[in-house]
């Protein structure tokens, strides 16, 4: 009889550590969720704000820090869930130690299991147990259902993601403000490319940049863009979720320079992403573009087909050096401060719509000491006799620079402002 | 045994422990740690090795202990004369009312219940393995016969550890018979004034009997018997046997323990938490019972290496270290 009513009360414990141990595993499990939640939104305002703020090439190790930071605090946090949550072997313990039982639960719960031994003193083991039944009642150890914490700091996260998502419009700064440095009078060199500001002009030749396509620096740039596209594409995509379509710049903004062979290079490019200058939509992003932009987009697309057919009708003109001005010994054309008639070779074709940058093929030849006219046509006078070469050994000769590449973000200026000069 | 009936004989046990502890502190000033651990040792079984210097209370503790549970009690002063039939016993050839002579065993003072051998060092190895046998198996064997000791027999060996000269190292097999090893500091000054006060005047403190004396040795086997019931949970066992494991393969044990416990060391962990146990008025034992007595059950246990010594490490600070590393295996 005793026996029965031992067994009895040993069900009735056990029934009680279940209930426990459902209700400690689901509010951890609950605990895991929200501060997982809290981890990605987290994460994600983080992520929309530097997409809306920084460069490119901070996005994308802003990207790289972010997710490093958010796998590492999820690992934590599904560790930590891992010890915490309580498997139906460590229950008594857990009970035990939480409920200040000095292992009673534990020892009741191996001994009490059944078997043919009958301890003399299980029973009262039991029955201490039984009277402390309510020392650890599940709502008693595990006094809320619902992490309050965790739960805040999930709905901290949610709104703070929400809160970047509503002002993220208002983080779109002004369009910068366009300088060519064709234009006479003003010294492009002393002008300050600030973000507010990008200078367009063509490259110089003794940059690294300029150099001819299919060169290493050309092509470590192609690498490098793979590598980023998809960030890229991410941080270009919550832009455009946040700013809307993105805009052309206005010609009206479009700033007079003196003239200046060195365009900005790649510190423009930062400067204008960094300003918020928006690039052209390319030929295939404007096929997925919104209705508002199709009409622009069309112009576009007409104006480039245009400059596109008279670089190509200029090409089948004689070109610099082959006139016959130049062969017998006059100013080649093209030369002094006139645009060369012959400035447009062919196109770089699809490369525009698919790459970061786009290379617009000069057909003039353009050098990198800025002389008088005979000089681009005249070949390079032989070393004097007494002159020791090995003296300048870096030094690059004049060479030909038949293409430029210039940020894709600029297509559309550039291949308008280039064919407005050399069609004039 | 039903739960009231447990409940009750649980309380008997502590009223029981409880009344000879105050019985000698009557008498003894302090030591209510040592006090303690040798009341736990006695009622799970086991016999004490207690090291101190002369003169704090070695003797006075056991004689009161004796006294207090109204058990017989002998004393044996160990010296480097000493022959095992001062211990054991011998026979002599008694003439008897016939005339007739005969070989009669005259017992030695191992036959009394509590036995203190002061100064166990002091004896060579023959007579110091003279109690082996005693202590472990409550017998001692005389010209080939084998005479039993009374229960309870409880053995309350000690050491004096500052006259080292003339000494003999105790066996590690003897010293593994002994349940807890305690240690006896010197008493702090106002338990000094204490005792100049209890030991000096007129009237000196006695102790009363805390049992009947034809019921004594009963009533302690007895209380014995219940201590042996105590619920010891699997989980328990193994808790204690990794801590017996890690005397010797712990980080630092194995840089200083040359041997770790034998098995004896955890049967002594698990008798002395199951008496913690009842004290606690719990039918069954806790880690937190085996980590109380493991300093005293592990301490004597251990066989140093020479890097020990060298690096001014003591088997306590070692203890201290594997209880340390235990407890995150307990479950």
């Amino acid at each position: 009889m005793a026996r029965t009513t031992a067994s009895g009360a040993v069900e009735a414990i056990q029934r009680q550590v279940r209930r426990v141990r459902r209700r400690q595993n689901l509010h951890e499990l609950q605990r895991v969720v929200y501060l997982l939640s809290a981890l990605g939104t987290g994460a994600a305002a983080a992520l929309v704000l530097l997409a809306l703020t920084a460069s490119p090439r901070g996005f994308a190790h802003a990207v790289a820090v972010v997710a490093a930071v958010t796998l590492g605090v999820a690992l934590v946090v599904v560790r930590d869930a891992r010890r915490r949550w309580i498997p139906g072997a460590a229950a008594a313990f857990w009970i035990d130690r939480r409920g200040g039982l000095t292992g009673r639960l534990a020892t009741l719960m191996e001994l009490g299991g059944g078997g043919d031994a009958n301890p003399p003193l299980l029973p009262l083991l039991v029955e201490q147990n039984v009277a402390r039944l309510a020392l650890w009642r599940a709502d008693r150890l595990v006094p809320r259902r619902v992490p309050r914490a965790a739960l805040a700091t999930a709905a901290a996260g949610a709104a703070l993601f929400g809160l970047v998502v509503a002002l993220g419009p208002r983080l779109r700064p002004p369009a910068p403000e366009v300088v060519d440095g064709e234009v006479p009078g003003l010294q492009l060199e002393r002008m300050e490319v600030t973000g507010d500001r990008v200078a367009v002009a063509p490259l110089d030749p003794d940059d690294d940049a300029a150099a001819a396509p299919g060169t290493d620096s050309d092509e470590r740039a192609d690498e490098r863009s793979d590598e980023q596209s998809a960030v890229a594409r991410l941080r270009e995509r919550i832009r455009r979720e946040l700013w809307g379509e993105p805009t052309r710049e206005s010609p009206s903004r479009v700033a007079r320079a003196p003239t200046r062979d060195a365009a900005a290079g790649d510190g423009a490019e930062d400067a204008a992403e960094e300003g918020g200058l928006e690039p052209a939509p390319s030929p295939t992003g404007r096929a997925s573009s919104g209705d508002d932009t199709r009409s622009d987009n069309g112009r576009v697309a007409t104006e480039t087909r245009s400059v596109e057919d008279d670089a190509r009708r200029l090409l089948e003109q004689p070109r610099d050096g082959d006139d016959e001005t130049a062969a017998a010994g006059g100013a080649a054309a093209g030369a002094g401060n006139q645009p060369d008639p012959h400035l447009f070779g062919p196109p770089s074709g699809g490369a525009a719509g698919t790459s970061q940058r786009f290379a617009l093929s000069l057909a003039t030849h353009i050098h990198a000491g800025r002389g008088g006219p005979g000089e681009g046509a005249a070949p390079p006078s032989p070393p004097a006799a007494e002159a020791r070469t090995d003296l300048a050994p870096g030094q690059r000769a004049e060479a030909a620079v038949p293409r430029m590449p210039v940020p894709l973000a600029y297509e559309a200026i550039v291949r308008r402002l280039f064919a407005h000069e050399g069609l004039e | 045994m039903n739960a009231a009936v447990a409940a009750d004989a649980i309380r008997d046990f502590q009223d029981t422990f409880a009344a000879v502890r105050r019985e000698i502190a009557k008498v003894v000033v302090g030591h209510e740690r040592a006090i303690e651990i040798i009341l736990t040792a006695f009622f799970a079984g086991g016999h004490v090795l207690i090291e101190g210097v002369p003169g704090i209370g070695k003797t006075l503790i056991v004689r009161s202990l004796a006294e207090a549970l109204n058990l017989s009690f002998s004393r044996v002063q160990f010296t480097v004369d000493l022959m095992p039939a001062d211990i054991t016993g011998t026979r002599i050839i008694s003439e008897g009312a016939d005339g007739r002579r005969e070989f009669v065993f005259v017992p030695g003072p191992v036959f009394a219940h509590v036995l203190l051998a002061d100064e166990i060092n002091r004896a060579t190895p023959k007579t110091q393995s003279a109690l082996l046998e005693a202590m472990a198996e409550q017998q001692v064997t005389v010209a080939g016969k084998t005479y039993p000791l009374a229960p309870p027999f409880f053995v309350l060996a000690t050491l004096n550890p500052i006259e080292m000269e003339g000494t003999y190292q105790l066996p590690e097999a003897q010293l593994d018979r002994f349940l807890f090893k305690v240690l006896l500091d010197y008493p702090t000054e106002p338990e000094l004034e204490r005792i100049l006060a209890t030991t000096t005047g007129a009237e000196l403190s006695t102790v009363t009997p805390v049992l009947p004396p034809e019921t004594a040795a009963s009533r302690v086997e007895q209380l014995k018997h219940l201590v042996r019931q105590v619920l010891v949970a699997p989980h328990i066992e193994r808790y204690v046997a990794a801590l017996v494991r890690l005397t010797a393969t712990e980080e630092t044990a194995s840089r200083y323990v040359t041997y770790g416990s034998s098995p004896r060391g955890g049967q002594a962990l698990i008798l002395g938490a199951k008496v913690l146990a009842l004290l606690d008025g719990r039918p069954h034992v806790a880690a937190e019972d085996v980590e109380r007595v493991a300093p005293a059950a592990l301490r004597h246990r251990l066989v140093l290496s020479f890097a020990a010594g060298a690096a001014g490490t003591d088997a306590e600070q070692i203890v201290a270290r594997v209880l340390a590393s235990a407890r995150r295996l307990r479950p």
